[in-house]
């Protein structure tokens, strides 16, 4: 009888300390895109974790963030409009699953969906001792090269998950903001809840039911030809056959800066 | 007196050919106008910048 209740004494406590170990949350993002004619565009994601589960998803429509707001406007005296193709596709998401090592992702392009099958990469962060505060969090610095962009992240060690926006991952604690050395890109948290409905988070971490796989070998050559396949695609929706873009100015956007991720 | 009446009259409607003529003129001017426009995807992405277009 009394090794009986020393198991339950026993099992009570590991359950115990095995729930105080279990971090679940929310945490709001603001995906930044910084276009080179200066104007920027902030897109609200949130990321739903525990330990080992994450899932990364689109929350809204993206809001331009710079100082005007005009459609149309004087440019250097020259009359200039703005517009914004919107998609009727589903929302993009990535699901990190440590214990499965799995990383699935839904990605729009050029009007198409992707889903794939990618793979967990173990990004070789550099370490800095350079602390800042972000909300309540002080956060710690790191810098590591993933995909053809050096990233330069701010993580904190109070939320111990190694999570964080997009693919990006792998650190001792939650990485709550994040900008390309190039400034191209950020991630920026701007939310972080830590005591969420648990019904939520476990159905947002359940794993997303996937139809059609689509390789990555495709999604490569969609964004290698981002810019290609868009221009294409205008052509084909215009009336006017002569459309004319321009090339080789300061504002005009390069190619390789249409994705977060470069691949050679 | 009869004199200045068809002077007065030529004068005028030479120069309303000529005021006719310059908003024609001022017409043309305005179809040339053109403008640049700038092309973002869903997510703000400035993909592309199509100039020349007719305003």
């Amino acid at each position: 009888m009394k090794k009986l209740l020393f198991l339950v004494f026993i099992l009570t406590i590991n359950t115990h300390i095995n729930a105080q170990n279990q971090v679940n949350g929310i945490v709001q993002y603001d995906f930044i895109i910084n276009n080179p004619n200066g104007v920027s565009f902030a897109n609200p994601y949130k990321l739903y974790f525990n330990n080992n589960i994450s899932f990364y998803i689109k929350n809204g429509e993206g809001k331009r963030i710079s100082e005007t707001d005009e459609n149309t406007m004087l440019v250097n005296g020259r009359m200039v409009e703005e517009k914004v193709i919107k998609s009727s596709l589903p929302k993009n998401y990535v699901y990190t699953n440590l214990r499965d090592n799995v990383l699935i992702f839904r990605e729009g392009i050029n009007q198409k969906l992707f889903v794939v099958n990618d793979s967990l990469a173990n990004i070789k962060w550099k370490l800095f001792t350079e602390n800042k505060k972000i909300g309540k969090y002080t956060c710690q610095k790191a810098v590591g090269l993933y995909r053809g962009r050096e990233y330069i992240v701010w993580f904190t060690t109070e939320i111990p998950v190694s999570h964080g926006p997009w693919k990006l991952r792998g650190l001792p604690g939650l990485i709550l903001e994040v900008t390309d050395k190039k400034n191209k890109y950020g991630f920026r948290a701007t939310l972080v809840d830590l005591s969420p409905n648990k019904k939520i988070i476990d159905k947002r971490l359940k794993g997303p039911e996937v139809e059609k796989v689509s390789s990555m070998e495709k999604y490569i050559e969609a964004i290698k030809n981002k810019q290609k396949d868009f221009e294409a695609m205008l052509m084909a929706t215009s009336s006017d056959r002569d459309l004319k873009f321009k090339r080789d100015c300061d504002e005009c956007p390069k190619a390789e800066d249409l994705s977060l991720e470069i691949f050679k | 007196m009869k004199k200045i009446i068809l002077t007065l009259g030529v004068f005028l409607s030479v120069y309303a050919t000529y005021a006719i003529g310059s908003s024609n003129q001022l017409s043309v001017e305005e179809d040339s106008c053109t403008m640049d426009i700038r092309i973002y995807d869903n997510e703000g992405r400035l993909m592309t910048i199509l100039w020349d277009q007719p305003c």
